[in-house]
This record gives structure tokens, sequence and C-alpha cells, in this order.
């Protein structure tokens, strides 16, 4: 059994399916041809600059998967679905990488970091994508238009590598119900995470809150990934932790 | 609040083919006031909405993030559509 980190980018257009929503398929396709699990998706927002052309948000979409596969089959279901989903106007991009061979090559997941992180402040070509994948055991490849979400695909691998990029798609899920308009409810952080896929509750400057802590939860609530972790972030609105809001995860 | 059409140039300035918003995108006021007044207003996919109010260009699907701020493309879209009918 191996685990894959997989990762699109640039799929969208004005009023099409987003990026994230393709990630979703992609990953709903994976696991439906019995390929095995996948993690949660993040979101992690690239570089904004006037000499980055991009159709909708340039945000890269990735996730895991746990798959005793080979590369090629998981490669050919993602391909299939990007090609008949993206949009015309769009510059699809597609990484997957396993992870055992980063951590057999320290050198090669530092580089892919590095990358990911120079890639949230500076311009980056399609050219240094391609070669660093080459030299990371990244297979990239590109899926219409200009092919220039290759260069999102790949920094949102070495971001999701950073541990500490990103939001996660979607709502929290509690007891299997996704929390979109959540009535305003106590509960504690025990009883959180045994209702969720989260690994912690934490304040907004990233402290773990103890479990026998009372959040006061409402609306929708999102999670951000964080020392490798999807972990809820809370706000202290007087005596009571409350679930953070867009405008507090907006920098995620 | 009851919306109108919008005064454009309230709110934005063309710059070549770019309709860009004249205030900071860190300032949530201006983008409610712009988006209440908007007939175009439509919201972005929740997983890229960042304003804590539903109707703002922030949460916008026709908003295009730029260093600053942000430009218009629907503004833009109709500007080109003018000129394509003069």
């Amino acid at each position: 059994m191996n685990t894959w980190l997989i990762c699109i980018d640039d799929t969208d257009d004005i009023d099409t399916k987003g990026t994230g929503e393709i990630a979703q398929e992609v990953a709903q396709k994976l696991v439906d041809a019995e390929l095995g699990l996948v993690s949660p998706i993040t979101r992690h927002q690239l570089y904004i600059h006037p000499d980055i052309p991009y159709t909708s948000h340039n945000s890269a979409m990735c996730f895991t998967l746990s798959s005793g596969s080979p590369c090629e089959l998981i490669r050919s279901i993602a391909i299939e679905h990007l090609v008949a989903e993206s949009a015309l106007a769009a510059d699809p991009g597609l990484a997957v990488v396993r992870l055992v061979d980063l951590e057999a090559s320290p050198l090669a997941k530092a580089k892919l970091i590095q990358f990911g992180l120079e890639a949230k402040r500076q311009v980056k070509t399609k050219q240094q994508a391609y070669e660093l994948a080459k030299d990371c055991h990244v297979s990239l490849s590109e899926h219409g238009g200009t092919g220039d979400g290759v260069i999102g695909a790949l920094a949102g691998i070495g971001l999701r590598l950073t541990g500490q990029d990103g939001r996660m798609k979607g709502q929290v899920t509690l007891n299997g119900t996704a929390t979109k308009n959540l009535a305003p409810t106590m509960l504690t952080v025990n009883s959180v995470l045994a209702a969720s896929n989260l690994d912690a509750v934490v304040d907004i400057d990233g402290q773990t809150l103890p479990p026998e802590s009372t959040l006061h939860l409402s609306g929708k609530l999102k999670a951000v990934f964080q020392n490798h972790q999807f972990v809820l972030p809370v706000y202290q609105n007087g005596q009571l932790w409350c679930n953070a809001t867009r405008s507090q995860l907006k920098n995620h | 609040m009851k919306r109108t059409t919008p005064a454009i140039e309230t709110w934005f300035e063309l710059r070549g083919e770019h309709w860009v918003f004249k205030f900071s995108k860190h300032h949530s006021n201006p983008p409610r006031m712009a988006a209440n007044a908007c007939p175009y207003f439509m919201q972005d996919d929740e997983d890229e909405m960042v304003d804590d109010e539903l109707i703002s260009c922030l949460n916008c699907v026709y908003r295009r993030w730029n260093s600053q701020s942000f430009e218009c493309v629907k503004l833009a879209l109709l500007s080109h559509q003018r000129d394509s009918e003069a």
C-alpha cells in the first residue's frame, strides 16, 4: 500500500465547475474504481501577479490516495475526468507523486516544498516545473490550453508537503452531516473530534485546545491544514470559543 | 438593503480593459456596499468566499484578485459586449 499525493490546478473558468469540485470528483472516481481511500482536499492559494494568467482563483487542490495501484492507473482515471470536465478556456495540470519516494529522497522533498513556497510569491515557469518534477519523482502532465496548470499542480504538491498551508475544501462534517448552516451548538473539543474527521481544535494562534474545552459552534465549520493535520480554528468571543469566520481564515 | 443599478464609477475605475476596484481588498465595507448596489452579484464557490457578509464583491464569482485589490470581470464583459454592438 502506498500513499500518493495528487494535485490539480487551472481547470475552471467563470461560470464553470470549480477546481475544487473537479478535485472532489476525481477523488470520488478513484474511490469508485476501488483504488483506495482518499483524504480531504486542501486548497492552496498561489501568487496573484499580472504575469500569471489565471482563469478563476489561482488556487491548487491537493489530496492523498492510499492505494496499492500503479501510478499509471491512478493517472489515467484522473486525466480522463480532467479532460472531460475542465473548462474550455482552462489550462489544466496534474501532478502525482508517491510519498515513499520523497521520504527516500529528502532533497527532492525539500525542493518541492521550496517550489511551492516560492510559487506563492514569485512567477514560476512551466519549464521550471517540468525540470523539478523530473528530478523529484513527480508525474507531471498538462491536459489542455497552455498547460500552465502544471505549475500550480506541482506547487500544490509542495505546499501540501509543508503541512502548514491551505484550507480544507468544503465544510467539516459532524456525525456524517456537513455543517452548512449549523444551529448554535455547545460541544466539547472531545465530542467534536469524535464526530468529525478533524485532528484537533486550535485557537487563532495555532495553539491546541484541551479536550474538555467547550466550543460554541454555528454556521459553517471550516478547517485548515496545520502541522500535517486537519484542524478547526476557533477564536475567543468573551468567554466562548467560537468557530473562526471566513475573514479570519482568508490567509490560509 | 435594496439592490439598484450601480453607479459603477463609484466603486470601479476602468484601466485599459479592466474594471479595477478603487478600494483596498482589506477593508470589507466598500466591497459590501458595491455588491449591495450591483445587479450582477453572484456568489462564488463556498471555498473561495472570504467575507463574513454574503453579499460582498469579495464573495462574488466575477471578482478576480490582483495584488492590491480585485477587478470585476462581469463589468469588463459587459463593456466588451457594448463595444461590439456599437
